[in-house]
């Protein structure tokens, strides 16, 4: 055993289904930062491979509000929408 | 306790998605929500037909979900699959956990994702689908 610290999780089981549903850009950039994750704790640069970890989980968790957000809009303008043609 | 009511938070979400989903079609509901980059720039998106797909899955007709968006085909069980390894820490799942987390794999599924963005647009996609 090293004196390594404990690998980062790569956050990939966040990032992947950012690019299957949500805001396209940001789980690209999520999904690169989950890649460098391992990359870099192979390599024993063990504080990028922390800065990756953490940067993956931001992305994918603003892609996943950015979706939310949307659809929630998305369903507020429809409620909308269907009250005013109710009334009118 | 936390894991629990997770777990009765997904179930919620996932049935109620089946329900909604299996009656309505999505493709001729003004209900279901429209792809943002398609409306702005006329072209579809990766994701695109990923709601006429699983509307297609859950009335039977597997093969005209595969046309809507035959990359879930790629990314979805690719998902299932790391749920899976992530929720059941088994030492007899640490190689499939292994090729999942593997840089090629990842980049391949980048590859691929955008690859699918442009083959879509274009006029011999198109072809295929009529």
């Amino acid at each position: 055993m090293t004196n390594a610290p404990q690998k980062p999780n790569d956050y990939l089981v966040l990032s992947i289904p950012t690019t299957l549903l949500c805001c396209l850009p940001l789980g690209i950039v999520a999904i690169i930062r989950s890649c460098q994750v391992n990359s870099y704790w192979s390599e024993g640069k063990y504080e990028e491979a922390q800065k990756a970890s953490a940067e993956a989980k931001k992305w994918s968790i603003i892609g996943i509000v950015c979706f939310a957000t949307l659809v929630t809009l998305y369903v507020i303008i429809l409620m909308l929408g269907v009250g005013v043609r109710l009334l009118g | 306790m936390r894991k629990t009511i997770y777990a009765v938070i997904v179930v919620a979400v996932v049935s109620t998605v089946v329900m909604l989903y299996s009656q309505f079609d999505p493709a001729h509901s003004a209900l279901a929500p429209k792809c943002p980059f398609y409306l702005l720039t006329g072209y579809q998106c990766p994701s695109c037909g990923v709601q006429r797909a699983v509307h297609a899955v859950l009335n039977g007709s597997l093969k005209a979900a595969f046309l809507f968006n035959p990359f879930l085909a790629v990314g979805l069980p690719y998902f299932l699959l790391l749920l899976l390894t992530n929720a059941i820490k088994s030492r007899e799942l640490e190689p499939i956990r292994k090729v999942l987390h593997h840089k090629y794999m990842i980049w391949g599924y980048i590859i691929l994702f955008f690859l699918w963005w442009v083959v879509r647009n274009t006029s011999w996609w198109h072809a295929i689908l009529d």
